[in-house]
Order: structure tokens, then C-alpha cells, then sequence
């Protein structure tokens, strides 16, 4: 057990330091920090609400995750096989699991710290108002599990071919889909299947509809049962992907 | 050994995905209907209060809740199914908490089926979301027996109160005994015979609205103002301007509280519907009017002044001049808004504005055994005045006490008699008060001190009651229609349903999701309006003093002439018309510097924020980048 933990540590450490090496990662976190604030406030209506509570902020999240998790996860494993360092990875004296979730728990560490570095507003909010703190917390923690969710997604695509742009296009679709399973548009397409049963399901698979309820200061059993659903799943896609690959 | 390899390459294959796939989705299917969440709000608004599980706690009867959701519409709006989860998961906890008295069934009233007609049956409306729609189901039918409720559409506004909404209903339908509610009133609510009316061809008085209004949900009995007893079937006491009230009728009233009754007392320094013993002069009216319960009062640790009324400078009313026709503040005519309210009493929440003309306020902090809450009360932009001096308009000089002035109270907790001696009057001559009459006082039921926890709420204003200070009335086939312009009725009625009903609904706080708002903007907002008030009145005073001058030269011509403009009319024209561009100007220098302060505070928080992380991080990433490239440099 601990072996594996230290593994999975060793594969997270690397995948960190890979990021934060490159430009990417500060770029990334710049576009992020900056699209938040600009959405929180310009579009947002932070002020125009007149609301101490931050769900001007926490109302853009799942769109804005839907462009930044799978361009933060796109080069996860697809850089890998570009690079070729996959057969090297995957030999080393480690589990392909626990690479899989070492990198994932990188990946998912670092989206955590560009939330966290969103600490300004939290610290605006309290100063003009006071807002109930349990709410934001729960908000924080819902937004944090939904990028995981994402990142999940993302990681499946990404083990899934080469090229990195195709890994991006293929997560955003799945996401998206995620997002407005609950939406008109795609419960009329399911509406041509005539089972009203499949329709609510998807409905109820919207990541719309479990993150509402974090925002709201509610963590639902339900809720983490689905975001801990689609990462697993993810996740062990993600192996078997990586698994035919190297069988071929 | 290759029959192992052969079964893992299956698991880990397309088939492997597509069982954990299904196993997924089933994992969400069943946790679908597990309800259990964990409510991280401060105000524990997701779990259900204590008044509600103590209203469950009691239900000997099943309790049936029917759920009728149109969840297989179509065009059903996102945020409203989602509002519909929350709903279910609401009623889910009801059923919890009730220890299996509770059943609650969910059903989709689609056209033309069963469920449709058992909506229809049960008062539930559905609502066409879009013209030639499907019409959309969302309510809560209650029963238990035969007595129904219903909670006819769920409107998402009012979702602060559902709690409310629904323990109340549970709590009528297991017990549908009407409550009897007395009414002792020192001014003709009931309607009179005016015997001066009737000469003019008038006659009866109607009684007032909301006499009529609360008669649909309560047993109403008129309770004379000289009477020194209160009818044990009473529950609730409604005292409206008790003038003059004698000592016995205090006294009964003192009783009433003590063994449980509750009480809402409106006191008033001064009524306009007082006309006294001398109608037609209004002056000694005034003098002579103003009604209190002060011996109630003093042994609950209060006190109303019955000469002085609260003027507001923040919660004015614009009346309409009589001479003039503009519209002129009235401080004294009290118009109170929801921040002069307590939010989070279900009496007060959610109300709009309350009108109260000519309101006393409460003074004191309770005795020891009493708790008080503060219903409703002025901003600290008051004054006390005379109340002579506020019927006649008279507000020159305002100074602003810098305190809020309680104008309603509810006080709860054990009370204690106001009346130590006994029943006041009662054929006591000094030598019978001895060892042996005391006795026989108590054994006359006259009670010390409450047995359970007692509610008295007390008002500053009872002219608030009648219909002229929150609706307008038209009659319409002899019918009265009303349509409100203040929430006056609706706080009555509010306050009287909470405090006839279950003593536990009253405990149900409402839910405080909204009261949030940025107050250092408001405190911003309001010290920038204090120094800026002075100023903007002085302009306008300069305005109106120069509108005078131009009438007054009007008014000095002769009759003939006014047609013809003098010179020093045509002089004193351009002035007045130079200083009004000139006031103009100043008052819109004036308004703009009252947003100033604000305008910056939101300017730079938003530039703030939206900048200062991404430098930051941007200069950390150039100083990681600048140091790495200088440790790895060729040394």
C-alpha cells in the first residue's frame, strides 16, 4: 500500500514539475485568474446584484471549466505518446494505475491551486458585506470536485490519441453534453426515443444539477456519488485505452 | 495461465467499459433517491427547523402529502426542476422526521390522466409556462382524514417560506378547529350606528376590512372594551386602541396572557378615527386622544408615550398637499420598508411597506423572565414630536435622535400578573384583607404567573387597521373589492395566523437567503446622503423661496392687470429663471458627488480583483524563469 502511494507521489511530483517548467502552466493560470474576474464583475453583475455572496462567480465555472480543464489535461497522455516517453513510463517498476492516477492527482492539484489563487474575491465579498462563508466554502469544494470531473473526461481523451487539438475538441464535446443533458435541446433529442425513464436520467446526469447545490451550501450524498462516478469511469477507461494501446 | 491473461484482457477491454458503465450509472440511479446531504449554510436553511419537527413530533393522524409535478414536460424551465429536486428532497426529510405518520406521494398530472383529476380535486393550478403550452403541475396537496390544504403552485419567490408554508398546513389540516379570535377595540371596527350619519341619510358604518378578512379564518367574537373578564374559548386577543381602558378590563386582559393567551395590542398616541366627545373640533380631539395599557405595560417592563409621535426623515410618506396638490413628505406619516423589519420573523419577512400614520413607540427593556424581539422600528433619522404639533404638519426644526425608535414589539417568555393584589376593585375594604381573603382570591383562579410561555405583541400604531392606510376599495355589485397598496392587512393577518395556530410555527425562522446586501455600500451610500442633505435642501429651499417671490408679485397686481407683465415682473422672471439654471446645476453636481465615494469603491474592487492575481502570478512565473535560466547559465 504505501508503495503505491509513494508511486503514485513520485508520478504527481514529476507531472508537476513538467508543468510549472514550461510557460504553460503560468499562462494558463494568468487566462484563468483573469477570465474569472473578468466574468465575475464585468458580466457577472458582481455589483449590480447588490448580494454579498459570490454566485456571480461560481455561475460561470462550469463554462469556463468547459474550455480551461481539457486545455490543461489535453497534453496529459497525448504528449506522452508524442514524445514517445509512454513505453518508458510503463515499464518503470509501477503500476499502470498508479500512473494513471498519479498524473490525474497532478493535474487535478494544480486546477486546485488556480481556484485557490481566486482568494481576492473571496476576501472582497467579506469586506463588503457579510456573506454566509459556509455557502462559498461549499461552493469552493463543488467547483473543485466538477473540475475533476472534467479533468477525468479529459484524461480519457487524451489517452485516446496523439494528437493533442483532437483530445481537446472530443473533452469539450463530452462535457458540453454533460452540461446540457438537463437542457431542452437534449432531452428533445431523447424525446424521439420515447422513454421518459432515459430522458430523466440524463436530466439528472447534468453537472448543472449537482453543482447548483454546492453553490447552494448543500453537499448532496447523490452529488458526490456522481462526480465520484464519472471520475472512476474516466479513469478506468483511461487504462483499458492505455492498456490496448500497448498491447498494439 | 493464459485463460487468466485471456479474462483480463476481456475485463480491461470495450467490455470491461461498458459494465462499469451500466454499474455507474445504476451507482447514480440508486443514489437518486437518497436524499441525505450535509447543509454547510450559516442559517441552516436546508435542514428543517425546530418548530417543524416539533409539529411532526405531535401528529397522532396520518398525514398524506401528494407531490404533483409535471416532470415530463418538455419546455420545463431548468432552474424550476431543479427548484423541484429541492423540493422533493424537502418533502423527503418531512417524512423523515415524522416518524412514518407522514406519506408523501409524487405524481405527474399529464392530460388526461388520473393524476390530473386528483390535481383538479385537490385545488392544485397548473400553470401554462408558454401560451398554447402544456400546462405545468407544481404543488402540494396536504390531508389528513377529511380536512385538506393546499399549497396551489409553489412559487420559487417564496421559497424562503415553503418550511412555513408546509408545517402550517400539516398543522391545520390535524387540526382543523378554527381558532377563536376576540377583538376588543376602543374604535368602531365593528362598524356602528352613527346616529349624526344617519340624519345625513348615511346610518350604519361598515366595519372595517379587516374585521371581514380575518372572519374567513377564525371564529371572530366582539369582546366589549368595559369588560372585566375574557371568555375562556378565546386563544387570541386582538386590542385595538384601548383608550381609557379601566383597570378591570386590564386586568382581564393581565388573566387572559397568563393562562396562555396571546395577545396583539395596537396602541396609538393619536388616531384620526378618534373623534372623542367633541367631533367637531378636532383640536381637543387630538388633545384628548392616545390610548395605552399602561399598568400591563409597566409590569412587563415597558412604556409608551401616548404624546409623542415618531417622525422619520428615512421612512416618510409623500402625501398630496391639499392647497397645493404637489406632493409634500409627511415624516410622521411613517412608510416603513423591509430594512426597517425584522427578515427573519415570519410576520415581517417578505413584506412590502407598512403604512403607519402618527405611530407611538415602546421605551424600557423587559423584565426579567421576558425576552423581547424588535418587529419593526425607525431608522436613526428620527425624532419624537409633539403629537399636537405632528397632526398639524408642523416639522420645522428636525433633529435627528440618532436612535431607532421601536415601534413594534413582540415580548415572550413567563409573565408575570401586573396584578399582584388580585382582581382590582374587588369589594376590598381594608379589614377583610386578611389571611382568609386571600385565599379565596386565589381560589377565584386569579393566576400569578404564566404556566407556559407566553406571546404579547404590541404595536404603536392602530390606525393601520383601517382600509384607508393600505387599500383602495371599490364597491362593485355590493361587493368590496380591495386592492392593496401597503402591506398593512398582510402583516395582520401574518402575525395573527402565526400566533393562532401552532404556538410552534412561530419558532419557523424565515429563511434569510437573500438578506445579504454589501452593507458597507449601504453605509457609504447613507453617510454620503447625510452630508449632502443639508445642502440639497438649501437649494431647494432657495428654489421655492424664489417661486414665491414670482407668485406673491402676481398676487400684488390688481385684478385686471395680471394678464400684462410689469417690469419688475419681467426682472424678477429672469431671476427666478437664472437661479433655477443655476440650483439645477448645483443639485446635479450634488447627486453625482453622492455616488462618488461608491462608484470608486466598486471601481477599484473590480479592477482589483480582475488584475492583481494575474500579475502576480505573472511575476512569479518571469522570477522562477529569470532564476532558473541564471542557475543553469553557464558558470
Amino acid at each position: 500500500m504505501n508503495e503505491a502511494i509513494g508511486n503514485i507521489t513520485a508520478i504527481a511530483k514529476r507531472e508537476l514539475v513538467s508543468y510549472f517548467s514550461s510557460p504553460v502552466a503560468y499562462v494558463f493560470l494568468v487566462i484563468f485568474l483573469l477570465m474569472n474576474g473578468f466574468f465575475t464583475f464585468m458580466a457577472g453583475g458582481f455589483f449590480e446584484r447588490g448580494d454579498a455572496s459570490l454566485i456571480a462567480f461560481f455561475i460561470w465555472h462550469p463554462w469556463l471549466y468547459l474550455f480551461l480543464v481539457p486545455a490543461a489535461g489535453m497534453r496529459l497522455w497525448s504528449e506522452e505518446r508524442r514524445l514517445g516517453t509512454m513505453e518508458l513510463l510503463l515499464t518503470m517498476p509501477i503500476a499502470p494505475w498508479q500512473a494513471i492516477v498519479g498524473k490525474f492527482l497532478a493535474s487535478w492539484l494544480f486546477l486546485g491551486l488556480a481556484l485557490l489563487l481566486t482568494f481576492p474575491v473571496w476576501i472582497t465579498v467579506n469586506y463588503l458585506g457579510s456573506p454566509d462563508n459556509g455557502v462559498i466554502l461549499c461552493g469552493y469544494f463543488g467547483s473543485f470536485l466538477m473540475a475533476g470531473a472534467y479533468l477525468a473526461i479529459t484524461c480519457m481523451t487524451s489517452a485516446m490519441t496523439r494528437n493533442q487539438v483532437i483530445a481537446f475538441i472530443v473533452s469539450v464535446v463530452i462535457c458540453l453534453f454533460l452540461i446540457l443533458s438537463g437542457w431542452p435541446p437534449v432531452t428533445q433529442l431523447l424525446e424521439s426515443l420515447d422513454m421518459p425513464a432515459i430522458r430523466d436520467l440524463a436530466a439528472s446526469f447534468s453537472v448543472m444539477t449537482h453543482f447548483d447545490g454546492f453553490q447552494k451550501g448543500v453537499v448532496a450524498v447523490r452529488s458526490l456519488v456522481y462526480f465520484g462516478s464519472v471520475i472512476g469511469f474516466c479513469l478506468f477507461t483511461t487504462g483499458v485505452i492505455l492498456r490496448t494501446h500497448r498491447a498494439g | 495461465m493464459k485463460n487468466q491473461k485471456q479474462l483480463e484482457t476481456v475485463l480491461y477491454s470495450s467490455v470491461g467499459v461498458i459494465i462499469l458503465l451500466v454499474i455507474a450509472i445504476a451507482l447514480n440511479l440508486i443514489f437518486s433517491r437518497v436524499s441525505t446531504r450535509v447543509d454547510l449554510t450559516a442559517d441552516r436553511i436546508y435542514t428543517l427547523s425546530e418548530g417543524t419537527r416539533a409539529v411532526l413530533g405531535k401528529l397522532d393522524t396520518p398525514v398524506q402529502l401528494r407531490f404533483y409535478f409535471s416532470q415530463g414536460a418538455s419546455d420545463l424551465d431548468v432552474g424550476l426542476r431543479t427548484y423541484a429536486q429541492r423540493v422533493e428532497d424537502l418533502l423527503n426529510e418531512y417524512r423523515i422526521y415524522s416518524k412514518g405518520r407522514i406519506e408523501v406521494k409524487k405524481l405527474d398530472p399529464k392530460p388526461d390522466s388520473d393524476a390530473e383529476d386528483s390535481a383538479t380535486l385537490d385545488g392544485i393550478e397548473g400553470q401554462m409556462a408558454q401560451l398554447g403550452g402544456d400546462k405545468i403541475y407544481f404543488g402540494i396537496a396536504i390531508s389528513c382524514l377529511d380536512a385538506k390544504a393546499a399549497i396551489p403552485f409553489i412559487s420559487p419567490q417564496r421559497e424562503r417560506l415553503l418550511e412555513y408554508d408546509l408545517t402550517r398546513a400539516i398543522s391545520q389540516v390535524a387540526k382543523p378547529v378554527k381558532p377563536n379570535l376576540g377583538i376588543m377595540s376602543g374604535l368602531p371596527v365593528f362598524g356602528e350606528m352613527n346616529p349624526m350619519m344617519m340624519m345625513r341619510g348615511g346610518g350604519r358604518q361598515e366595519p372595517w376590512i379587516f374585521v371581514s378578512e380575518l372572519k374567513a379564518d377564525f371564529n371572530v367574537k366582539e369582546v366589549p372594551v368595559s369588560t372585566d373578564k375574557i371568555d375562556d374559548d378565546i386563544n387570541l386577543l386582538l386590542v385595538v386602541y384601548p383608550k381609557g381602558i379601566s383597570e378591570a378590563a386590564q386586568y382581564a386582559i393581565d388573566q387572559f396572557v397568563l393562562r396562555g393567551g396571546k395577545l396583539v395590542a395596537f396602541l396609538d398616541p393619536l388616531s384620526v378615527f378618534d373623534s372623542g366627545n367633541n367631533p367637531g373640533n378636532p383640536l381637543q380631539a387630538a388633545a384628548g386622544s392616545g390610548a395605552s395599557m399602561d399598568k400591563l405595560l409597566k409590569a412587563w417592563g415597558l412604556e409608551f408615550d401616548i404624546n409623542k409621535v415618531v417622525s422619520d426623515k428615512q421612512f416618510l410618506t409623500e402625501l398630496q398637499d391639499p392647497r397645493t396638490g404637489r406632493p409634500q413628505p409627511n415624516p410622521s406619516f411613517l412608510s416603513l420598508s423591509q430594512a426597517a423589519m425584522d427578515t427573519n420573523d415570519v410576520a415581517t419577512t417578505q413584506l412590502g411597506r407598512i403604512l403607519l400614520p402618527f405611530a407611538g413607540h415602546f421605551t424600557g427593556s423587559p423584565v426579567e423572565g421576558l425576552k423581547q424581539s424588535v418587529l419593526f422600528h425607525s431608522s436613526k433619522d428620527s425624532q419624537l414630536t409633539d403629537k399636537m404639533m405632528a397632526q398639524f404638519g408642523a416639522t420645522e426644526e428636525f433633529k435627528p435622535s440618532g436612535t431607532e425608535h421601536k415601534l413594534g414589539v413582540r415580548l415572550t417568555g413567563k409573565f408575570k400578573t401586573a396584578f399582584p393584589d388580585g382582581k382590582p376593585g374587588a369589594d376590598a375594604k381594608e379589614e377583610d384583607k386578611k389571611e382568609g381573603d386571600e385565599k379565596k382570591a386565589d381560589a377565584a383562579g386569579h393566576l400569578k404567573e404564566s404556566k407556559d410561555e407566553g406571546i404579547v405583541v404590541l404595536i404603536g400604531d392602530a390606525d393601520m387597521l383601517h382600509q384607508n392606510f393600505f387599500a383602495r376599495v371599490q364597491e362593485i355589485f355590493g361587493q368590496r373589492i380591495m386592492m392593496p397598496f401597503a402591506a398593512n392587512l398582510t402583516f395582520v393577518q401574518n402575525l395573527v395566523e402565526q400566533m393562532g395556530g401552532d404556538k410552534d410555527l412561530i419558532g419557523i425562522r424565515s429563511r434569510a437567503t437573500l438578506s445579504r446586501p454589501f452593507t458597507r455600500v449601504r453605509e457609504m451610500q447613507a453617510k454620503a446622503e447625510l452630508s449632502y442633505e443639508s445642502k440639497i435642501r438649501q437649494l431647494e429651499k432657495d428654489l421655492s423661496d424664489a417661486q414665491q417671490r414670482l407668485n406673491d408679485l402676481q398676487r400684488a397686481k390688481g385684478e385686471g392687470q395680471q394678464a400684462i407683465l410689469s417690469e419688475e415682473q419681467k426682472q424678477e422672471i429672469l431671476q427666478f429663471q437664472r437661479k433655477r439654471a443655476e440650483v439645477n446645476k448645483e443639485l446635479k453636481e450634488v447627486r453625482k458627488n453622492l455616488r462618488r465615494d461608491v462608484d470608486s469603491l466598486e471601481t477599484t474592487a473590480k479592477w482589483t480583483n480582475i488584475l492583481a492575481m494575474p500579475l502576480a502570478v505573472s511575476l512569479a512565473g518571469i522570477v522562477i524563469a529569470t532564476f532558473k535560466r541564471k542557475r543553469t547559465a553557464a558558470q
